[in-house]
């Protein structure tokens, strides 16, 4: 496929659906709840083809469409159409609903879909797009529009809809691409549904990518007759314009604040000591690095009191992986 | 006598292609693949580097920079393209090393003028650049190495300390030779490297070579933004250095929180050490000085620690990437050790360059 038509579209959105029905039938246990359970994951499902459509029709955005299951993720051929229109909108829908009947032969026992291999592959898309668009001639080029440093003529963006946290082993992988979308300068948006914040924060990672690279986080809550509307609402004008609307700021924001493990007990900390060759965290001054091995000075000296009274009060918001050491360095 | 670049290198027109609706392109694939297969050998291998660092910009601002460039009004002046070079170069300094300081110093009037502390806030660059630049008289690299040397004079020891200069001039104005400076460079270990828009200048070249740094004179734009990217990667430890090891520090660290979970509009935190107010991490404590960051930067500064891992390159090519889909027009195709699924050259270079893990190898 060629990028050529991507130089007089003015936006991309890359929507990443997750198509396991398992979060949304697992907690049903007879039959008539399953049922409910099954209407339910219908709904949802056409939830994101009339929101898909609606983006279409609006406007001169292209909408790219990446499935994502416990088992496999791919693109929907149809949405990669560089003619796509709302005419032909109906292929992809088509399309989509094959791919889910040919899924329901399969039971899925696991909850968590491959979410972060999604946003990788739209990144590598994204990123393989722009590269092409470098090289066309005429493209707008940073010496003569110094203000705007990663202007191709066409934003980006990258959706997220799905139904449960991702694994928590991806935890990492998600902030990995997080940076990786500030730096090519694509907003990611999330849409959580069936989900419930406790008490303002959240520790879900998929909040903390789109706190990072600027997009909307949207928890929708159990009620499919309120999605469609906060998906118009709080999520339509931020993709459907090349630039995202700040001022518009009517999605409710979370705050959220992630803790650290330290190494030496795996346990929360907020104020510790980092290596500084290896960046591993202790939560008390230690004599030896637990990372590389290095014997400190710091003979006669120990970590103030503070540092325990502190790391000892509960914490809000602990996600494990991040700061803990995977391997020794050489 | 050594061969010059057009002698041994490729041709600039080998690369041009034609579209099937007949316009030209330049076909940069086969270019790529020469350049990271340069760089890949460094990548993959976990690397003891200089992770935390602290580098001062100089920046030549002198009356060459009110110059005007010939028969070409539509192009920006000098001082416009210096500020974008800095922008863009300061984005991804800060994307490669998270808990590092950027400062920048400004040459004119013969003097060398702290325009920006060290600091870990992008934002902080960022509006120096929106504002407008001083600009004139003679430039003088002895009192910038002098200022940029009673800045560096109070960094710790664990912290690598560099000057990155970015000079347009081809002269200098020093009072006296700039030996002594050199010299006290060298002790605390301050390694000096230069980009000169103008040409080479000997004074330039000896400074480099006595810190063990490097002198660069680009062509063009894309060379200028390759050698300023191969700058933001941290720096090897030397092996046979001893200093390193010694000046190896436990440093105390906070996680900030957010000052009230109902209000994030401020996005002001709260010390964990003192309560008191802070602005967005990675930053220091106003008021007790704690070193203070999220466990976002944190996670992303180990992209040095634990590279990815080099793909195998072969020639076993199939017909779509794994990870972008798009047809594979390259010799060459690129293999995870792990999960054995290929990528193309351009997916290849940016899994680990930017993402720093495979999408089928969860990191």
């Amino acid at each position: 496929m060629t990028s050529s038509f991507l130089a007089f579209k003015e936006y991309l959105t890359i929507f990443i659906l997750d198509i396991n029905p398992f979060p949304w039938t697992a907690q049903h246990q007879d039959v008539s709840s399953e049922q409910s359970g099954n209407q339910s994951f219908q709904t949802y499902l056409q939830t994101f083809l009339a929101f898909v459509s609606t983006y279409i029709s609006i406007g001169d955005g292209l909408a790219v469409i990446l499935t994502s299951s416990p088992s496999n993720c791919s693109f929907l051929d149809s949405s990669l159409n560089p003619t796509q229109s709302l005419s032909s909108f109906a292929a992809i829908a088509e399309e989509l609903q094959n791919l889910i009947a040919t899924l329901q032969t399969v039971t899925f026992q696991s909850e968590h879909s491959l979410i972060s291999e999604a946003i990788s592959k739209a990144l590598c898309y994204i990123n393989s797009v722009q590269i092409k668009q470098k090289q066309l001639p005429g493209t707008t080029k940073t010496t003569e529009n110094p203000s705007k440093l990663s202007t191709h003529g066409t934003k980006t963006h990258i959706v997220v809809f799905t139904a449960s946290e991702p694994n928590p082993r991806e935890n990492t992988s998600i902030i990995n691409c997080a940076f990786s979308s500030v730096k090519l300068d694509v907003n990611f948006h999330s849409c959580c549904f069936r989900f419930q914040s406790q008490s303002g924060s959240t520790t879900n990672p998929l909040h903390h990518a789109s706190s990072l690279s600027g997009g909307v986080f949207l928890s929708l809550p159990d009620n499919s007759d309120e999605y469609y509307q906060s998906l118009i609402l709080h999520l339509l004008p931020s993709i459907s314009r090349p630039d995202p609307i700040t001022t518009l700021k009517m999605a409710p924001k979370l705050s959220y604040t992630v803790f650290p493990t330290c190494r030496c007990h795996n346990k929360p900390i907020k104020l510790g000591y980092l290596c500084s060759s290896c960046f591993t965290i202790h939560c008390s001054l230690p004599k030896k690095c637990v990372g590389c091995t290095t014997t400190f000075d710091t003979q006669g000296t120990r970590s103030p009191i503070i540092f325990d009274l502190i790391n000892s009060q509960p914490s809000i918001g602990t996600v494990k992986g991040l700061g803990a050491m995977k391997q020794e360095p050489t | 006598m050594d061969p010059v670049s057009w002698d041994t290198g490729t041709l600039p027109w080998e690369h041009i292609r034609e579209n099937d609706d007949g316009t030209l392109f330049v076909d940069a694939s086969t270019r790529v693949d020469q350049d990271f297969t340069q760089e890949r050998e460094d990548l993959g291998k976990m690397i003891v580097r200089h992770m935390i660092r602290c580098v001062l910009v100089i920046l030549d601002l002198s009356d060459s920079m009110e110059e005007k460039e010939a028969k070409a009004s539509n192009k920006p002046g000098r001082t416009a393209f210096l500020k974008q070079t800095l922008r863009a170069f300061a984005r991804e300094f800060f994307d490669q090393n998270s808990l590092s300081r950027l400062g920048v110093i400004g040459l004119f009037h013969s003097e060398g003028h702290i325009l920006v502390m060290p600091t870990g806030n992008l934002q902080d660059i960022l509006s120096f650049c929106d504002k407008p630049l001083e600009t004139g008289g003679e430039p003088s690299i002895r009192n910038g190495l002098k200022t940029a040397h009673i800045v560096l004079r109070f960094i710790p020891e664990y912290v690598s300390k560099e000057i990155l200069i970015l000079y347009s001039s081809v002269r200098t104005c020093d009072p006296t030779p700039i030996g002594d400076v050199v010299k006290d460079l060298k002790e605390r270990s301050v390694r000096c490297f230069v980009v000169s828009f103008a040409g080479e200048l000997h004074v330039l070249t000896k400074l480099a070579l006595d810190t063990s740094g490097s002198h660069h004179v680009p062509m063009n734009l894309d060379v200028t933004q390759q050698i300023l990217s191969k700058f933001t990667l941290p720096f090897p430890v030397d092996s046979s250095s001893h200093s390193f090891t010694k000046a190896i520090r436990p440093i105390p660290i906070g996680i900030p929180q957010r000052s009230s979970p109902e209000d994030v509009e401020d996005n002001s935190f709260i010390c964990p050490q003192c309560l008191s107010k802070t602005s967005q991490p990675p930053t220091d404590c106003p008021v007790c000085g704690l070193l203070l960051i999220s466990a976002h930067h944190l996670s992303r500064s180990t992209q040095h620690i634990f590279p990815l891992i080099a793909f195998n390159q072969t020639r076993d090519v199939p017909e779509i990437c794994h990870g972008c889909t798009q047809h594979v027009s390259s010799q060459f195709a690129y293999e995870c050790p792990k999960c054995q699924q290929k990528y193309c050259t351009n997916c290849n270079k940016f899994l680990h360059e930017t993402l720093n893990h495979c999408p089928s190898c969860p990191a």
